[in-house]
């Protein structure tokens, strides 16, 4: 029972660490997204590989070191912002669908990416003070659902292949 | 899909996730097709003395889109962004944000379209003299 407990700590903070380094890898690309907010959500892959493994409470940890370090390291504060608001709201959405038990992990993938940018635009609303960036979202959620389906075939590839994980 | 670790078949992707991808794309379909619609409809600009909104930092102001100017917009924090009003449309030609994403953006000519610099927090916008109707009216 302990063991269990140590097993799913240390895979969480594993995959924090690795979710710290896609942040860093996420600022590498050569080719600027060319709409604010645009981006590939790489760290999923880590947030989705701890939600199956060690459940949801860890899930949450896990995310919230990633997105404090990658605020300090990489993103600054108003990118700090955006992806605490983006993803504390993806993060709800795919606890919940998988908890429904009713979604493969690319479903909850897809729905957490779209999620995602719905809760960066309800803060960038009130922090630019123009509603002129909730006109994006068409176009920042048609990005996201395509990242999401890639993204959560690699995570559900990955999941497959990690001890203790749920069944996908 | 074959199983490395032969204890059963896994279905990565399921039905009822085929079925939430499609809703949400439904969604941002009709999203998108509404927001594409008002900018069709929209004449440009300049035709219909439109203004040009720049909210920086959360403060408005406004320009007419019809008289060709360039300035530099400077933050509290000292980031600039350059833009240039010509021929009726807007860009912003210079910037030092880091992703200079609102230089990639280019320009805007039509009611309703927008170019945002997230970490200047500045948005750009064109709106028609009678703001409501946004020229669908016309």
């Amino acid at each position: 029972m302990r063991d269990r407990k140590v097993q799913k700590m240390v895979t969480a903070a594993l995959f924090t660490g690795a979710a710290i380094l896609f942040g860093y890898v996420e600022t590498l690309l050569p080719i600027p997204l060319p709409v604010p907010g645009m981006k590939l959500g790489l760290a999923n892959i880590a947030v989705l590989a701890v939600l199956y493994t060690a459940g949801p409470v860890m899930t949450v940890a896990s995310d919230l070191v990633r997105i404090l370090v990658c605020g300090l390291l990489f993103t600054g504060l108003y990118g700090f912002l955006f992806s605490l608001a983006g993803g504390m709201v993806s993060l709800l959405v795919e606890i919940l669908l998988f908890r429904s038990r009713k979604f493969g992990v690319t479903g909850v993938s897809v729905a957490g990416a779209v999620a995602h940018q719905a809760g960066q635009i309800l803060v960038a609303v009130p922090l630019l003070g123009s509603s002129a960036v909730a006109g994006l979202f068409p176009v920042l959620g048609a990005f996201a659902i395509g990242t999401g389906v890639v993204i959560g075939l690699t995570a559900s590839e990955l999941i497959r292949h990690l001890p203790g994980s749920e069944k996908v | 899909m074959a199983d490395s670790s032969g204890k059963q078949t896994v279905r990565t992707v399921k039905k009822a996730d085929i079925i939430l991808i499609a809703v949400l794309a439904a969604v941002l379909a009709i999203c998108a097709l509404f927001l594409a619609g008002r900018q069709m409809l929209a004449l440009p600009g300049s035709r219909n003395g439109a203004q040009v909104e720049i909210t920086l930092e959360g403060e408005t102001s406004l320009y007419p889109l019809d008289q060709d100017t360039q300035f530099t917009l400077t933050t509290k924090e000292g980031g600039t962004n350059t833009i240039v009003i010509k021929d009726g449309e807007v860009r912003v030609t210079e910037a030092d944000c880091p992703d200079r994403i609102c230089v990639t953006m280019g320009s805007i000519s039509r009611t309703g379209q927008t170019i945002v610099c997230m970490p200047h927090q500045l948005v750009i916008r064109i709106i028609s003299n009678d703001q409501e109707i946004d020229g669908v009216a016309q």
